[in-house]
């Protein structure tokens, strides 16, 4: 998940953890009331800019072949499966898709479009660490929210222990490439064993480690990092606030 | 010795451990057996003794992880600044113990080094102003500034290990437990923190530092030794340095100087080169260097170049090459040590010649083939590498079978494969537990058993990555003559180390890691203080000596031969 971190020092980034969490919420609900191409196409539009101001952009590309699936499907799926009725476009055994059917396909598409932006956004934007504490300073226990991005601080060092292990069994001549598909998926056991249990081993000392470290000492805990809630916050919630009530204005209009 | 416990007498020990017993769960014996032993504070003392003598329990009891993590069966009493540990949570004693572990990559869970290294203060609730002074002057004196951009898992062995240490001993706790925390660390970056945990004991921190290298030790208040469990010595760390037949009835061996003082047979230990120096010309040692063509018969003749390597270039990424113009051919027979500082490009080197990444430029011949034209299984029987981490390529039920798997990747043929595999396990001296769980094993064995891995495919150069790192020191004396007697079978030996001394005695020859380029160095460059400086080097006393009386040499007994000492 660190691979997607872009850095803080942009709009977003600069802005406090807990509204970070809570631009993400609003930002998520904006597409889910609207369901037409027009609205979803500007709210697409919006992110899309947000993405390149933030530098979250990149990561959009290097999923780039993930989007066109999802546009693909999304588009093509609605198309055929949501017959609407309108101008007829083309006819497939019984099915018949509408120019209206395509076009609420496309809405669909960009609305899941939209969400894979603002992931990108958060995570590219926000520290593990960080999400751990905006969610606490919104009332989510200690605990729990350090739990919540234990994953996504374990992923990294995880995939550095499966790399580790994939060279040192391809050093002992193996070659994952080789073989059907039987005997490939017979020669990653060489190391999927090894990783699961350095993984498993890992999350049996992690306990230890943490406490160790002092966690769940009980004291109220305090942070290196100085996160100050400015005007700009207050600026970015209600531009997001406005942005819902135009959706909602939009869609009862 | 046994009866100096009682140092500083007067408030409540820093630590004071009463009878203290503990078996593992499913354990034969006892792994601590009736241990009393009393810490003030203040003190700096060493914890010593071969692996598996409970060093490690010991220290883990400090703060209640055993037996709160650990399964098994405690008795006696451990109280820290008078407060029984059995009554305090782990995280609850963090404020008095901080402990570094032996397997120090498992604290590592943040996503910045600034980040991580203030963790435990900010559990602890400390202020800000306070968890930021405090973070700036740890990362200076772990030398950890020019690593702050980077995130945590990209780091080197040693880079890890500073880190590790940083982040506990940033909070500086009254107490300190540190288990073996210089196993991954350069010389300088060693000689960084002892002198760092120096000035914590002075300011009246209690520091326990469990460790196989007693030099480390010379400056140590006390030292307490195990052996099977039980407290066996603990006295002043003079005394017990010096007790050549106390350390070696536990499996211990005492610093060179120490050793070399018994052989030549000098009234007393030396303290330091100079002293060492004085007593041996006192005691009428002139030398003799007409040995020197004797010792240059001993080494085996070495044959024709097997690895050839030329203008290696190479980085992750393109902006920060690593490798900037490797040179280096290596003859069958030959031994060769590969030292430089952390981070400097060693592991990445080995990943160069073993094929597991490409270099950018630059060529390397292995056997007479290029490594990037064959194919895995083609490269593993002419090129070798054990990996630091035994347990990185261990995955089968048996070490038989653990052996095996390399071989038949290779593409031996089955009927030769139980050949080979006897063989191999022969040579490192495991035929007796062919069928026994690698997982079961102790850590001086999987990497004696890795090592077999990759000898059965029988490969010419052998990489080892860090052999000796965790194992004490009979089982490095061990391993390092397995690795000689490959070269004698004419083998090509390559290994990394951080262990000057070791890299002198068993190597023939030494090179360093410095600005992305290999050098060679000999003991006359020892003397060369702004490399040394550069290289972040320290010369082992053997080296010094040795170069005192004119000597090419830095190896124990070749000194003892030169300078004319009577056999044992």
């Amino acid at each position: 998940m660190r691979a997607f971190f872009v850095g803080e020092d942009n709009p977003i980034g600069r802005t406090h953890p807990s509204t970070r969490i809570g631009l993400l919420v609003l930002a998520c609900m904006a597409p889910l009331l609207v369901n037409s191409w027009p609205p979803m196409a500007a709210l697409l539009a919006f992110y899309l800019m947000a993405a390149i101001a933030t530098g979250a952009w990149r990561s959009l590309l290097r999923v780039k072949s993930l989007i066109v699936v999802f546009l693909v499907m999304s588009t093509g799926l609605w198309t055929f499966f949501k017959p609407l009725p309108g101008t007829p476009l083309l006819t497939i055994g019984p099915i018949t898709a509408t120019v209206e059917s395509l076009l609420f396909g496309v809405a669909m598409g960009m609305r899941v479009l939209s969400f894979l932006a603002l992931a990108l956004i958060f995570l590219g934007t926000t520290r593990v660490e960080d999400i751990g504490y905006g969610l606490e300073r919104l009332g989510v226990p200690y605990r729990l929210a350090f739990a919540l991005s234990l994953s996504f601080r374990l992923t990294p060092l995880f995939l550095e222990s499966a790399e580790q292990i994939a060279a040192a069994q391809k050093v002992r001549g193996l070659d994952l490439n080789e073989g059907g598909l039987v005997e490939k998926a017979r020669r990653h056991v060489a190391i999927v064993v090894p990783v699961l249990i350095s993984a498993l081993r890992r999350a049996d000392g992690l306990a230890l480690a943490l406490e160790s470290k002092g966690f769940g000492a009980g004291h109220k805990r305090t942070s290196l990092v100085a996160h100050p809630v400015t005007r700009r916050d207050g600026l970015a919630l209600s531009l997001l606030v406005t942005i819902n009530l135009a959706a909602l204005a939009y869609r009862w209009l | 010795m046994d009866e100096a416990t009682n140092l500083s007498p007067g408030n409540a020990p820093a630590v004071h451990f009463e009878n203290l017993t503990f078996t593992y769960k499913r354990a034969d014996g006892p792994a601590l057996a009736d241990v009393n032993l009393r810490i003030e504070s203040g003190r700096f003392v060493g914890l010593i003794g071969r692996n598996g003598a409970g060093k490690s329990t010991l220290a883990r009891c400090v703060n209640g992880i055993v037996p709160k993590f650990v399964k098994g069966k405690l008795d006696g009493r451990v109280s820290v600044l008078g407060r029984d540990v059995a009554r305090e949570t782990v995280a609850r004693m963090t404020p008095s113990v901080g402990i570094v572990f032996q397997d120090f990559e498992t604290q590592i869970f943040s996503t910045g080094l600034m980040r991580e290294i203030a963790f435990v203060m900010e559990n602890l609730g400390r202020p800000r102003d306070e968890m930021r002074e405090a973070v700036e002057r740890w990362v200076d004196r772990l030398d950890l500034r020019d690593l702050l951009g980077r995130e945590p898992s990209t780091l080197s062995g040693g880079q890890k290990q500073r880190l590790a240490l940083a982040s506990i001993l940033a909070a500086e706790p009254p107490i300190l437990v540190l288990d073996e925390p210089t196993t991954d660390l350069d010389p300088i970056s060693a000689a960084e923190l002892l002198a760092a945990l120096k000035a914590l004991a002075h300011s009246g921190r209690t520091i326990l530092f469990i460790t196989h290298e007693l030099d480390f030790l010379r400056d140590a208040d006390e030292i307490a030794v195990l052996d099977q469990g039980r407290l066996v010595a603990h006295g002043a760390a003079d005394a017990v340095l010096g007790d050549g037949p106390l350390l070696e009835r536990h499996g211990l061996v005492a610093p060179a100087l120490s050793r070399l003082a018994a052989r030549l047979r000098l009234p007393r230990a030396p303290r330091d080169v100079d002293d060492a120096e004085a007593l041996i010309r006192q005691a009428g040692y002139d030398g003799h260097p007409e040995n020197l063509a004797d010792i240059d018969a001993r080494n085996p003749p070495l044959g024709d170049t097997v690895l050839s390597v030329s203008g290696v270039r190479f980085g992750y990424r393109p902006e920060a090459p690593v490798l900037e113009g490797v040179d280096l051919s290596v003859p069958a027979g030959m031994a060769l040590a590969i030292l430089g500082q952390n981070g400097s490009g060693k592991t990445t080197l080995m990943r160069n010649l073993v094929g597991i990444v490409e270099p950018w430029d630059g060529e390397i011949v292995v056997d007479g083939r290029d490594v990037a034209s064959m194919s895995a299984a083609q490269r593993a029987t002419r090129i070798g590498m054990v990996f630091q981490n035994p347990d990185h390529q261990i995955f089968c039920a048996s070490a038989a079978e653990e052996v095996a798997f390399g071989v038949r990747q290779v593409g031996v043929a089955e009927e030769a494969i139980d050949e080979r595999v006897a063989e191999a396990l022969a040579f490192v001296g495991l035929s007796d537990e062919a069928d026994a769980d690698p997982f079961s094993m102790d850590k001086g064995r999987r990497k004696k058993l890795a090592l077999a891995s990759v000898l059965a495919c029988r490969p010419k150069v052998i990489l080892l990555d860090e052999p000796t790192t965790g194992l004490d020191v009979l089982e490095q004396e061990a391993m390092m003559n397995l690795l000689l007697s490959l070269c004698a079978s004419g083998h090509a030996v390559i290994f990394i180390t951080h262990h000057v001394e070791l890299a002198m005695r068993y190597a023939r020859e030494i090179r360093v890691m410095h600005e992305g380029r290999l050098r060679a160095i000999d003991n006359t460059d020892f003397a060369d203080g702004e490399l040394m400086a550069a290289t972040r080097l320290t010369p082992p006393p053997m080296a010094e000596l040795s170069r005192r009386f004119g000597y090419p040499t830095a190896r124990f007994d070749e000194l003892l031969m030169l300078l004319g000492a009577e056999d044992e």
